[in-house]
């Protein structure tokens, strides 16, 4: 039985960090992440807290890095670069954001390699042995929808990437906390005060944004594919009623292929597995104000998997 | 719904479009027999509007690359 | 002198020596092919060489999935040669396909796996003018771009800036000649165009031996290594491809690389492609070729630049030096591409096209954390 990485000391996390780095395995991906930030070390260790803990991996699919780039960096404007093994993508951010620079970057690993999947931007969630995907349009409040359902029994899958297999459209998870920000974070803090948040970093280009701590149950499951269950458009409306309206698959199809990272790369195999998915989905359009009646809608929708 | 492999599109097809698009498929054919075809499959007169409509449908193919003259 | 090797060219050299790596070398391996741009291309050789049983799935994720990038790419090249050549097609003008369009729209080896960032085609100078006219016509457009840049393209390099396609977002450059006017070699673009040779209708390539002399050109005079592996790769396909299946090419490359005035980037392709690669390359030849050699002193300067800059730009791979040396190369470049009282302060071709795609090398967090999605092509066709 491998231990778990809350079992290590934070001291002792902080220093793995700062020399060979922690091994980390989230769904089919896994990552030797080096930082000497603090706050990535206990962000780590409190989010990450379930995940097995990994003394030595031969192979990583991402090697990354933040860290300043040199010592006066660290001292007067503390700025921290992303490496990805030894190329910077990206320009380097305030210290202060460390812990959303690692989740961002985590993420863009994965949007942007990986073309063995079919990826769309969606969170995914599973009840009764059925996948619910969540395309991710602005505005549609998907990762608030997404952490109350997990808040409400439904298993994570992701709260960010459809990881669609190429095969047979099945869903497969990447377990990692649920990024939220604004106003989101006290919506669901009062939604479940028992939620665990990581650091809070703020003044970031989306405001303040905080990461949950998935379940353990999601965690655990972390390596089981699911099945198309439901492919459901959400949309936060202040002050709306709760509205859940099936769509015809073609627009489904054509609106989930907007939110894609690499349908287009896929050309006739995205097609085919798209429509392998979208065919196996029941599909509606969602509106809501209220998550208690959201998660309500959801659950009498998961009634409908058998 | 269409994928369009030399052009990489998807394409989504109204109803009308689609026996056109059908049809082409096994085989080229002259536009008036088309429309024939097509007004069989759907169930409407061959009259002016049906034929003006499905000309703008054949025009709008064309400009995809979908569709072509020879 | 030694020639240091690293896993990546191994590799590459004896295939067979896959199936005998740890976990351990292939993190070593997957981190040098992608910094190389070859993550695609070693695919594509461990698809050639039916070794995809045999080898571990994780690594082979990342191989995969830089081999249906290149795919896709490979699609896509057809379809902008197809739409190239109609549009330019009212001007009896033949679309001669440059680089990587050529290798994939003729299916050479070496296209498996490849990524572009563009497409290049060549156009008498004399129809620049319209060409431009026609193809702005039909969707590509120069971004608007600072005066400055434009005048670099137009007036000191005579050049189209690059284009990009309003609706599919490709790029092409057009190109009149293979080196700019103001360099110290001129080949003489007609009897390049002249040479080419036609594909599907309306599409042409280099022939044979002009296109082995463009890409040692390309990468000998240019000052890009970023993929200098790669590019010494290419040759060595070119050369063994058009070797042994073509008769007579053996005799006509040094010939025409004379005459073409480009003995001296063909030496260096011959020269180092034997080096490193051992590409089997008749004595005859090589002896022939030896009139594009510098002298003897300039020949070790020479070993010693490349034999680093070709390496892929990855901390594992790298000599001591290796930046310094790519760094006087890129001056070379530049030396050779505008005499001395030309050469003023101004953006490489690499780093305009950046500005104009919004590229950047480093990309903005905000624009960075939403990963830009390719909007799909997609096209309803309604009902009234």
């Amino acid at each position: 039985m491998m231990p778990h990485i809350s079992e290590l000391d934070l001291q002792h996390l902080h220093s793995l960090l700062r020399s060979t780095g922690l091994y980390l395995k989230t769904g089919p991906f896994t990552y030797r992440i080096r930082s000497s930030v603090p706050s990535i070390a206990e962000g780590l260790h409190l989010l990450y807290g379930d995940n097995p803990y990994f003394q030595q991996l031969d192979f990583v699919d991402f090697d990354i890095r933040l860290d300043s780039p040199n010592r006066l960096r660290r001292r007067f404007r503390p700025k921290l670069d992303f490496y990805f093994d030894h190329q910077t993508p990206f320009k380097p951010l305030p210290v202060t954001q460390a812990y959303a620079f690692l989740e961002w970057g985590m993420n863009w690993c994965i949007s942007v390699h990986m073309n063995q999947y079919l990826k769309l931007h969606a969170a995914v969630l599973e009840k009764n042995g059925k996948a619910l995907v969540m395309p991710a349009a602005p505005g549609s409040g998907k990762s608030t929808l997404c952490a109350a359902l997990m808040l409400r029994g439904w298993r994570l899958l992701s709260d960010e990437h459809a990881l669609v297999s190429l095969q047979d459209a099945s869903l497969i998870p990447v377990c990692r906390p649920v990024s939220l920000k604004n106003q989101s974070i006290d919506v669901i803090k009062n939604f479940e005060p028992a939620a665990v948040f990581g650091p809070v970093c703020e003044d970031t280009h989306k405001g303040t944004v905080v990461h949950m701590q998935p379940d353990s149950r999601s965690v655990e499951l972390d390596d089981q594919r699911v099945e198309p269950g439901w492919l459901v458009f959400p949309k936060y409306v202040p002050e709306s009623e709760t509205r859940l309206t099936e769509r015809i698959k073609e627009t489904a199809f054509l609106k989930a292929g907007d939110q894609s990272f690499n349908y287009s790369l896929l050309g006739a195999k995205g097609f085919e597995v798209m429509s392998k998915l979208v065919g196996a989905s029941d599909c509606y359009n969602f509106s809501y104000s209220n998550l208690d009646e959201a998660v309500t809608t959801f659950d009498k929708l998961s009634e409908t998997a058998a | 719904m269409l994928y369009h492999t030399a052009s990489g599109d998807t394409l989504l097809l109204s109803s009308t479009a689609v026996p056109l698009v059908a049809r082409l498929q096994q085989g080229p054919l002259e536009k008036q027999a088309l429309f024939e075809y097509a007004a069989e499959e759907l169930n409407f007169e061959l009259d002016e509007s049906f034929i003006s409509h499905m000309e703008e449908v054949l025009s709008g193919l064309m400009k995809r690359d979908i569709v072509a003259t020879q | 002198m030694s020639r240091v090797s690293y896993l990546l060219l191994d590799v590459l050299r004896y295939p067979e020596t896959l199936t005998g790596l740890t976990l351990s070398e292939w993190n070593q391996l997957i981190p040098q092919a992608r910094h190389a741009l070859l993550l695609g291309r070693l695919h594509a050789l461990i698809l050639h060489k039916g070794l995809l049983d045999e080898l571990p799935e994780q690594p082979l994720n990342h191989t995969l999935s830089a081999y249906l990038a290149s795919e896709k790419q490979r699609a896509t090249t057809a379809w902008e040669a197809t739409k190239l050549s109609r549009a330019l097609d009212s001007l009896q003008l033949p679309v001669i396909l440059l680089k990587g369009g050529a290798y994939f729209q003729t299916n050479l080896q070496i296209s498996q796996g490849r990524l572009l960032s563009d497409i290049d085609i060549l156009v008498p100078k004399a129809k620049l003018d319209e060409a431009e006219q026609r193809l702005n016509a039909e969707g590509w457009m120069s971004n608007k771009l600072a005066e400055y840049d434009q005048r670099y393209y137009r007036e000191w390099m005579h050049e189209i800036p690059p284009l990009k396609h309003i609706t599919r977002g490709s790029f092409l450059d057009v190109h009149h000649t293979i080196l700019p006017p103001t360099a110290k070699y001129r080949p003489d673009p007609a009897k390049i165009m002249a040479a080419a040779k036609e594909i599907t209708p309306g599409v042409y390539t280099l022939g044979s031996v002009d296109m082995v002399i463009h890409s040692a050109t390309h990468l000998f005079h240019e000052g890009d290594f970023d993929h200098g592996l790669r590019d010494i790769l290419d040759l060595h396909g070119l050369l063994t491809y058009f070797g042994d299946h073509e008769p007579g090419f053996w005799d006509e490359l040094v010939p025409r690389a004379i005459e073409l005035d480009l003995i001296n980037p063909l030496y260096y392709a011959l020269h180092y492609c034997s080096l490193i690669l051992a590409t089997d390359i008749p004595q005859r030849v090589i002896q022939q070729a030896k009139q594009g050699e510098p002298n003897p002193l300039m020949s070790r300067v020479m070993d010693w630049l490349f034999m680093r800059a070709l390496r892929p730009d990855h901390p594992s791979c790298d000599l001591p030096f290796t930046g310094f040396a790519r760094l006087l190369l890129y001056v070379r470049s530049h030396y050779l591409r505008m005499p001395l009282h030309l050469l003023i302060p101004h953006l490489s071709r690499k780093a305009w096209r950046r500005r104009v795609a919004d590229k950047g090398e480093q990309t903005a967090p905000g624009e960075a954390f939403n990963i830009p999605k390719p909007k799909p092509s997609f096209w309803r066709f309604w009902a009234r």
